[in-house]
């Protein structure tokens, strides 16, 4: 049976092809949509609905970075970067260096959250930590954007900031693999013939992790790994002076570190029917009878649609 | 009643015949049958044949591939606004034409193919 594709984009006619790449590496996600005319200009705020006529929604917000108009067709190419922009252009400066951003006892997610509001972003969504910073001395933030030092947060702990496909900044305990109490989105059964991948590597794995604090407070954690000589340590530094000021933090973030760390990377690349409802940092079940059949942690998807159809590259991990 | 024209060009028509279609992706998955995806549709492209007479009509055909719109008109009426896309000419091999009397007998005859876009 054929389907009809469906494609609409704000302020927009006549779109050609829409491509949107979203990863959990990725700062942000990406899209690009050509179009026989538009009525956005820079800045504007974009949103990206395709999929087919019975069956779309919305797979990107964002705003307009990018217009080119090609010739000879007169056609028109529009990039756009998520919401996330906003916090990666807003630099933080103080007036003069002794009146800079300064907070004490706050909570991660609040320091977090009173970042993003300074760049515009309050659709903020995050799940409560138990990491209070500022307790001895002051957590002080200055020349550094808002994208940099909510990342640098989020790092500390082994968390995960992005923003969704809706616009909403999300800073959330979000591992790059299927955790317990995932649950999966969708089940995929049907591939499309095209090179499928799978394969393990270790290149992402630290088996040890240090923790420099303020004052002199430091921390580590470490364990063996199966997949390295026995006493062999691949080591990794978190250093978060000006932040961790107790022992007990310090210690915390090396563990939630480790857990993130000491593992290998299993992957599977594929490409399937595009799907709308596949986005990036879901869990899905892959049930194609090809001896690696189960849970799969969509690490990146790339939704592709345009004459030649509607496909979803997808990068799995476990 | 009026005669063949394109944008009042006198043209002599052998043939019109024209090419619709739908744009469908057909994506092949590993097991199961073919899913096809509509894109859209393509509009009509024309191709009118057809005689014309006289270097000067032959120049003004060829000049509406630079242009924009232009109106086909049949004896039935006016067809449509089309883009030329592509003009052909070939001329024939002829001693005296009899098909335009308005212009010398001697005039050269030529076929030409035009491929035109509805717009």
């Amino acid at each position: 049976m054929s389907k009809t594709l469906y494609s609409s984009v704000t302020n927009t006619t006549n779109v050609i092809s829409v491509n949107v790449q979203q990863s959990h590496s990725a700062q942000t996600t990406t899209a690009v949509i050509e179009a026989e005319s538009t009525g956005l200009s820079i800045g504007d705020s974009i949103s990206v609905d395709i999929g087919y006529s019975d069956n779309h929604q919305i797979v990107f917000t964002g705003f307009v970075k990018q217009l080119e108009i090609s010739e000879p067709e007169q056609k028109v190419s529009i990039t756009a970067i998520d919401t996330l922009i906003r916090a990666m252009d807003y630099f933080i400066v103080s007036s003069t260096p002794n009146s800079q951003y300064t907070r004490y006892n706050i909570k991660a997610e609040d320091l977090v959250g009173e970042l993003l509001a300074m760049a515009g972003l309050t659709n903020y969504h995050y799940d409560s930590t138990l990491f209070t910073f500022g307790i001895h001395s002051p957590v002080e933030v200055n020349i550094t954007s808002v994208y940099d030092y909510c990342k640098f947060i989020s790092d500390i702990l082994a968390w995960h900031l992005y923003a969704d496909s809706g616009g909403t900044v999300n800073f959330v305990d979000r591992k790059p693999y299927v955790m317990p109490g995932d649950f999966s989105y969708k089940t995929i059964t049907k591939l499309l013939s095209i090179a499928i991948a799978h394969g393990k590597d270790d290149m992402d794995l630290r088996n040890r992790i240090v923790v420099y604090g303020s004052s002199g407070i430091s921390a580590e954690a470490s364990a063996s790994s199966p997949y390295l000589p026995a006493g062999f340590y691949k080591s990794v530094l978190v250093s978060a002076p000006g932040v961790i000021d107790t022992q007990d933090m310090a210690q915390q973030a090396a563990d939630y570190n480790l857990v993130l760390l000491n593992r290998l990377t299993e992957t599977c690349s594929l490409t399937v029917l595009g799907d709308p409802a596949l986005e990036a940092r879901r869990v899905i079940t892959l049930d194609v009878n090809e001896g690696y059949d189960g849970d799969w942690y969509l690490y990146s998807v790339t939704h592709n649609l345009a004459s030649s159809g509607y496909t979803c590259e997808m990068e799995l991990r476990q | 009643m009026t005669d063949w024209n394109l944008n009042g060009i006198r043209i002599y028509v052998t043939g019109i015949s024209d090419e619709t279609g739908q744009i469908v992706a057909r994506l092949q998955p590993l097991s199961g049958g073919t899913i096809n995806q509509r894109f859209g549709y393509e509009s009509p492209i024309y191709t009118l044949n057809c005689y014309i007479v006289g270097d000067a009509t032959k120049e003004s055909l060829e000049n509406l591939v630079t242009g924009g719109d232009v109106v086909l008109v049949s004896p039935g009426g006016t067809i449509g606004n089309f883009l030329v896309q592509k003009v052909v000419v070939k001329r024939e091999p002829s001693i005296s034409q009899t098909i335009r009397t308005d212009l010398s007998c001697d005039s050269p005859v030529y076929t030409v193919e035009i491929v035109m876009l509805k717009d």
